[in-house]
């Protein structure tokens, strides 16, 4: 007798924590409030632990009045850490923002210094009851 | 007689089904990849000071460029290199009518050639290995001597 056939869905969830230095890069968020907090993840791609900060920007990427609630990230190696943006909604329907984390410079010889950013777009979406 | 041939015919048939049925099973793996974008600095580069002493660059001979590793998993990337506007560490004097400048080329998924800092360029899917050159001209004089830093930052954003 044979065995009924066995469907299995394994469905692997966004796994935030294995290759990205900032995640979501990109999503809607939606609030009723008029307030909004968003949670990001950000990686520490590096062998040693770094320090990171976290900037906001308007969609013009002027600095936003929103903010992270912790503006500077230590993060061990290889490692995620997760942070909160939160800011005041305004009259506007959708909104995005820019969030960008930004390495410490790493510094060379002669005076060269390199950081590396990443930034994620994210649109802020007012709902009313 | 008909009547009896058609009750058996319909019973062959519900115990032939299920047979029929089970000769083969799908096994489903989902899997979902967020679309990331991961900057790994490699190498700060090296400036070095030409033969004139007005001229701190990192392709002077004994300078090295700034090297980055930018990883998508999806497209609607880019890259922007932020040329630096100052020093951020100088001697007394040492930022007086300095020109500073920046460009930077691509290998692996997105392919670049001596792109100026400041114009964006579009990601490809995949790796890309980054180096960046970076100058600070002095228009006259010669560089006092000191310690320098000159930033360059290398972002990787969103496209939409």
């Amino acid at each position: 007798m044979r065995l009924p056939a066995l469907i299995l869905a394994l469905i692997a969830l966004p796994m935030q924590g294995n290759t990205q230095g900032l995640a979501p890069m990109r999503q809607d968020f939606a609030t009723y409030a008029d307030q909004f907090a968003i949670r990001l993840t950000a990686r520490n791609p590096y062998p040693t632990a770094q320090r990171f900060s976290v900037t906001v920007y308007e969609e013009d990427w002027r600095i936003s009045a929103a903010r992270a609630l912790a503006p500077v990230l230590t993060i061990a190696p290889n490692e995620t850490v997760s942070f909160l943006v939160a800011g005041d909604t305004d009259e506007r329907e959708a909104r995005a923002i820019h969030v960008c984390i930004r390495s410490a410079p790493f510094v060379g010889e002669g005076g060269a210094s390199i950081r590396g950013e990443v930034c994620g777009r994210y649109r802020i979406l007012q709902r009313r009851l | 007689m008909t009547a009896r041939f058609l009750t058996v015919s319909a019973a062959l048939l519900l115990l032939a089904a299920p047979a029929a049925a089970q000769t083969s099973g799908d096994v489903l793996f989902n899997g979902f990849i967020l679309g990331s974008c991961t900057v790994t600095v490699g190498a700060a580069g090296t400036l070095e000071l030409d033969g004139d002493g007005n001229q701190l660059s990192s392709q002077n001979p004994g300078g090295a460029p700034a090297t980055a590793t930018i990883v998508t998993t999806s497209i609607g990337y880019r890259v922007d290199v932020d040329p630096p506007t100052a020093f951020t560490l100088e001697p007394a004097g040492g930022g007086t009518g300095v020109a500073y400048s920046a460009s930077y080329s691509a290998t692996g998924a997105t392919i670049l050639n001596n792109v100026l800092a400041g114009l964006l360029s579009v990601l490809g899917l995949g790796t890309t290995n980054l180096t960046i050159h970076a100058s600070a001209d002095r228009a006259s004089g010669v560089f006092p001597p000191g310690e320098y830093q000159m930033p360059v930052t290398v972002t990787c954003d969103s496209l939409l």
